[in-house]
Formats: structure tokens, C-alpha cells, sequence
């Protein structure tokens, strides 16, 4: 009696739980195509929700452990992060107007915590591209507009924004830890550009025809307040903020075009390679792929020391009493080749990627005047499920110091200055893997080879062992 | 539920054992129209695309609606994603198109970040109403230009 009390009871539940759950939902989860990723329990009504109202918020929490194991300043470990909030407001979704079609507000906070690794390595190049004063800051407000004329796409970008987060943007290397992957040394170093963790006040215009499919040209051009940012190197650009501190909640919005502006322009080719026949469905192929090649330049109206006089001055040597004379502006030009050369399937993101950049500025009012780095990616060893793709990459960065900087030291040690460093350049071979666990949580493990840290012929190579956690909502 | 399914259960109980069977004989067939009824969960089809990739598309139909859901990203780390749209297609069993509309992603342009490994996505939503035959495919696909630029296609044979 009891076994066929709980039978029926149990095909009742069963039934009406088909019932229930079959009137609600026809076709229920989706098949997926060949190769591609499907996971229903990524749903988020409450994001559905709010982008129906036209709000995109995003959450990225990155943790990091680095190891110091050898070289360097001292050996040590460090425990750092960032945490990453953005709201982006699309305008036409938020007020339904039609003047707002393809317009975006874009907010966005920072919280670099922790402490550096480089108070260990002394690197110039940073270890950890998320090291910056602890405080929680507003990064970037803007808001941007997308339009057409005839055949020109193009946007219109006004705010507060960071330049490094559009111009001489190496994509291919946005995995690598190390700094100098993302907004080159010779940058930020010692015009006051704004580059991560600053960022500044400025107009940004984009344009672009041609076909995606076949080759597209697309010009951007950027103005930006020229005193908002404290260069890497200290205080060489005359009225530039100084100390890392600076502005540390990003609330001080400054403006002044008469002191100093940064302007940027570059012009960047997308292409796609050609196809031969149609590859069978599932093979790996070796071709020229998809490529894409930048060059550009920056302009800082600001005045520069004359960084050997200054240098000389550091030093203390007699001979550099007198203040450096004043140099007007600073410039830079760079270049940028990422290419696709191999597809694990016809089309797919995943495959082997090469890239190579580089930057030079003037040696005359620069202390770092050359960065350059290459590298390769793999995207799919092990998984190759698109939102869960691994990757690995082996990048090597080069920093080379002004000769003017070099000769003021000489200068300096045959004047009795024991001090004054041998400096020459610092070179990073940097390996690190992507292993997505879910479609939110990402580890990277991390090894960098630190070769003469802080540019100093003599010191000793310092090998960095790293594990960074990506969190993401 | 559990509260609704041990308080029905209680009540089958309390009727005699013929009505019981009947009872249980009346839910396996209404369950079993049901199933013939829904017919096989549409396939989801994802034409490659060198600007974006679809991730984790979910689709839910429910009487004349589908509520279509997921998220992009750039398929090329450098892929221009500022002027684009995503277009999503309904057939029926003979493949024949049901209706088409155009979806944006949100944000637009995809986020990009250099500071990290992690790709941002964007995301899309959209609910077709008024689906007068049953879907048997849904597709979504890349296209460029804005839809503000575009008139939104509607077709119904």
C-alpha cells in the first residue's frame, strides 16, 4: 500500500511537473551550431531588463599574487587587484528619441589596490599593468555619437576618456600582464598623455569607409587636455602633474588649452585575407589572415626640459647650476601590424595571432625614446568553445633609454658622481596562459623575465612569477 | 510547487482507486499531447562572422512570442564593433523565413580592454511576437550598419 502510494504520487509529480513546465516553454533550450557554445544558465533576466530600459552595467574584478623569485630589488610577494565598474546608457533605449539613435554614455570607476610588484623588481616597464595609486577613481564619462554620411561611418567621442583605451591599441596583446603591452612606455613616460591610470578631459572623432569584408580605412583623430596626467618619468613636461597621487579620484576635471594639449591622429587598415576555395568544415588552416596595420603620431604642445640638462641637474654636477632650458612640444610616431595566420575553423577567432609594435620620440626631451614589443597569441589550445576559449601568448617588450639621459650620466660618474646609474635599456620576455573556468571566471597564470630592470646595464635580471583572477558579472 | 504537487497528491488520494487510475490515466495523456505538440527545440544557427562572434544564445518560445538572448563579442581582437547590428531570422519546417528582425547589441561598441584578459561582451534581447507557425531554426547573424539606417524587415509568407 505504501510502495503504491508513493508510485502514484511520484507519476503525479512527474506529470503535472511536464505539464507544467511543457505549457510554459514550446522549444525550450536551443540547439547550437557546430563548434559554438550554448549554456542556458547564462540567462540574466535582470540584465535583459535593464537593457530593455537601455542600462549595460559591468563588474570585472581582477586579483593578483606576484612573486618576485629572483633579481631585481629585493625577492618578495605582493597581493594586489582592480576592481572595474562600468554603466553604459544607450540613449535612444533609455528615451525612445529619435535624435539619440546610436548614441552611448559611458561611465566608468576604477579601485586599483594592493601593493606593486615593482617596489620589489624596480622595473621600468610595469610588471602588472593594473598597478596604480590606491584609490578609488573615476576613470572615463563620455558620451558618444555614431553617425553616416554616405558612405563614412564615423563617431563623435567627448569626455573625460583615456587616450591608451583607443590610439596605438595593440589588441592582440591585451592579455599580457606586463604594462608596456598596452600603453607603450615611450607614451606616457614623459609627455603628459593620458594613459592608465589617468585620463583627461578631450574630443575624439572617427571615421571610416570601405568594406569589412575586403579592406577598411578608418582615420581617429583626439584632443586632450595636456596637463591631466602625471608622466611615467616625473616632471619633465613644464606645469605636468607630478606625482602619482594626482587626481587620485578622478574628480578634478581639468582644462586648460593654454598650458598644454595632446593631440593624436592615426589611420588603421582592416583587411581580411583572400580565400582560397572553400576549406573543408572543421579543418585547421595556415593562411594570411585577417590583418590589421596602424601608424599614427602624437603632438604635446607642452614645454619639455632638455632632458640632458635636466638629467645633469639630477645628478648634481657642478655644470648644471642653471635651470634646463625649455624645449617647445613633444612628438612621437608608431606603428602597428596584427595579423591572423592560422584558423582552427573556417572564420573562427581561434588561431595563431603575430603582432609587432613600436613608438620612437625625440632623444633630446624624452627618457625612454623607444618601446617596441612583438609576440605571438594562441586562441584554442585545449578549449575552443567561443566563451570559453583559452589562450596563450610569449611577448617580448623593448625599452630603450634617451642617449642624451645615457651621456648626462657619464658625464656625471667621470665627475665624481658614484651614483649616476650606467643606464642603457630594459628588455621583458613575458609567457602567460588564459584558462576561462566559467564564462565568468578566468586564471592566468603568468611568468616575466625582466632583463637589466629599471634600464641599468649591471643589475640583475629579475624573474616575476604572477597568478591573476579575473572575475566578471 | 512542491506545496501544490503534496496538496493535489493528498487529495488524489482521498477519491476511490478507480477514480485515482482514471485520474492518472487523464495526466499522462495530457502530458503526452503536450509533448507531441512542442515538437523538437528549435536548432540555433550562428553564420561565422570576422567582426562578431554570438555567445550563449538562448532562445524561449512561448505561444506566438520568441524571446531571443545573448551575448557578442569580437571575433578579431581589433574588429571595428561601433556600426553593426545583429539580425535574427525565424524558419519554419521547410526552412522557410517566418519573419526577420534587426537587433542591436548593447554597449556599441563592444568594450574593449587592454588591461585585462578578459574580453567584455555586449548583449542583445529581443521578442518577436505574433509567430504563427512552429519554428524549427532560428538564425543570427552580423550585419553592418546601424539599424537606425535600416528599415526593419518584416516578412510573412
Amino acid at each position: 500500500m505504501k510502495s503504491s502510494t508513493l508510485s502514484f504520487a511520484s507519476i503525479t509529480a512527474i506529470t503535472l511537473f511536464l505539464l507544467l513546465s511543457l505549457s510554459d516553454v514550446q522549444g525550450g533550450s536551443p540547439g547550437v551550431a557546430a563548434g559554438e557554445g550554448g549554456n542556458p544558465a547564462t540567462d540574466q533576466p535582470w540584465r535583459r531588463e535593464l537593457q530593455d530600459l537601455g542600462f549595460t552595467p559591468s563588474l570585472e574584478w581582477d586579483a593578483d599574487v606576484f612573486v618576485n623569485a629572483r633579481g631585481g630589488i629585493r625577492q618578495g610577494a605582493v597581493a594586489d587587484g582592480l576592481i572595474r565598474l562600468a554603466l553604459d546608457i544607450d540613449g535612444y533605449q533609455l528615451t525612445r528619441s529619435a535624435i539619440l539613435h546610436d548614441t552611448e554614455l559611458h561611465i566608468e570607476g576604477i579601485y586599483p589596490y594592493g601593493t606593486d610588484i615593482s617596489t620589489d623588481v624596480g622595473e621600468l616597464a610595469a610588471v602588472n599593468n593594473n598597478a596604480a595609486y590606491n584609490s578609488p577613481k573615476l576613470y572615463e564619462v563620455w558620451f558618444q555619437k555614431a553617425f553616416q554620411v554616405g558612405s563614412v561611418n564615423g563617431s563623435l567621442r567627448i569626455g573625460m576618456m583615456g587616450a591608451d583605451q583607443e590610439f596605438d591599441v595593440n589588441d592582440t596583446a591585451a592579455l599580457f600582464i606586463n604594462g608596456t603591452f598596452g600603453a607603450p612606455l615611450a607614451l606616457g613616460g614623459t609627455a603628459p598623455v593620458p594613459v592608465y591610470p589617468f585620463s583627461a578631459l578631450g574630443v575624439r572623432l572617427e571615421s571610416s569607409v570601405g568594406d569589412d569584408k575586403r579592406l577598411k580605412l578608418t582615420f581617429r583623430s583626439g584632443i586632450y587636455d595636456g596637463n591631466s596626467a602625471a608622466p611615467e618619468f616625473g616632471a619633465s613636461s613644464v606645469g605636468a602633474p607630478t606625482s602619482p597621487a594626482y587626481n587620485k579620484y578622478g574628480i578634478d576635471f581639468h582644462l586648460n588649452p593654454s598650458t598644454g594639449l595632446i593631440i593624436l591622429n592615426e589611420l588603421a587598415f582592416d583587411f581580411l585575407g583572400p580565400r582560397p576555395g572553400v576549406p573543408s568544415p572543421g579543418a585547421g588552416r595556415w593562411f594570411i589572415g585577417p590583418g590589421h596595420v596602424l601608424i599614427g603620431g602624437f603632438y604635446a604642445t607642452n614645454r619639455f626640459e632638455n632632458i640632458y640638462e635636466a638629467q645633469l641637474q639630477r645628478s648634481g654636477v657642478a655644470e648644471a647650476l642653471t635651470p634646463p632650458a625649455d624645449l617647445s612640444g613633444d612628438y612621437g610616431v608608431y606603428s602597428l601590424w596584427e595579423q591572423q595566420f592560422y584558423q582552427d575553423t573556417p572564420k573562427s577567432a581561434g588561431g595563431l595571432y603575430l603582432f609587432a609594435r613600436g613608438l620612437a620620440v625625440p632623444a633630446d626631451r624624452n627618457f625612454v625614446t623607444v618601446s617596441a614589443e612583438t609576440g605571438a597569441v594562441y586562441k584554442g589550445v585545449l578549449r575552443r568553445q567561443a566563451d570559453l576559449r583559452d589562450s596563450v601568448g610569449v611577448g617580448f617588450a623593448y625599452n630603450s633609454i634617451s642617449n642624451n639621459v645615457r651621456r648626462a650620466d657619464e658625464v656625471a660618474r667621470q665627475a665624481g658622481v658614484p651614483e649616476a646609474p650606467n643606464l642603457e635599456s630594459e628588455a621583458v620576455i613575458e609567457a602567460t596562459y588564459v584558462l576561462p573556468i566559467t564564462s565568468n571566471w578566468r586564471l592566468q597564470p603568468d611568468v616575466q623575465w625582466i632583463i637589466c630592470p629599471d634600464g641599468i646595464a649591471n643589475s640583475r635580471n629579475a624573474l616575476v612569477i604572477g597568478l591573476r583572477s579575473i572575475l566578471t558579472f | 510547487m512542491l506545496f501544490l504537487l503534496f496538496n493535489a497528491t493528498r487529495r488524489l488520494m482521498a477519491v476511490n482507486k478507480n477514480m485515482r487510475s482514471f485520474l492518472q490515466f487523464l495526466l499522462l495523456l495530457l502530458a503526452a499531447i503536450q509533448l507531441a505538440q512542442a515538437g523538437p527545440p528549435p536548432t540555433v544557427d550562428l553564420p561565422a562572422s570576422e567582426i562578431l562572434e554570438v555567445l550563449n544564445p538562448i532562445v524561449i518560445l512561448k505561444g506566438s512570442e520568441a524571446a531571443i538572448s545573448g551575448s557578442v563579442q569580437p571575433s578579431t581582437p581589433w574588429a571595428e564593433t561601433v556600426w553593426g547590428h545583429l539580425q535574427v531570422a525565424l524558419f519554419d519546417d521547410r526552412g522557410h523565413l517566418i519573419k526577420q528582425v534587426a537587433v542591436n547589441y548593447s554597449p556599441r561598441p563592444v568594450p574593449h580592454d587592454f588591461h585585462s584578459a578578459y574580453q567584455p561582451r555586449s548583449y542583445f534581447f529581443v521578442t518577436i511576437h505574433g509567430i504563427t507557425r512552429s519554428v524549427r531554426s532560428v538564425e543570427i547573424s552580423y550585419h553592418d550598419g546601424s539599424i537606425s539606417h535600416l528599415k526593419s524587415i518584416t516578412d510573412d509568407d
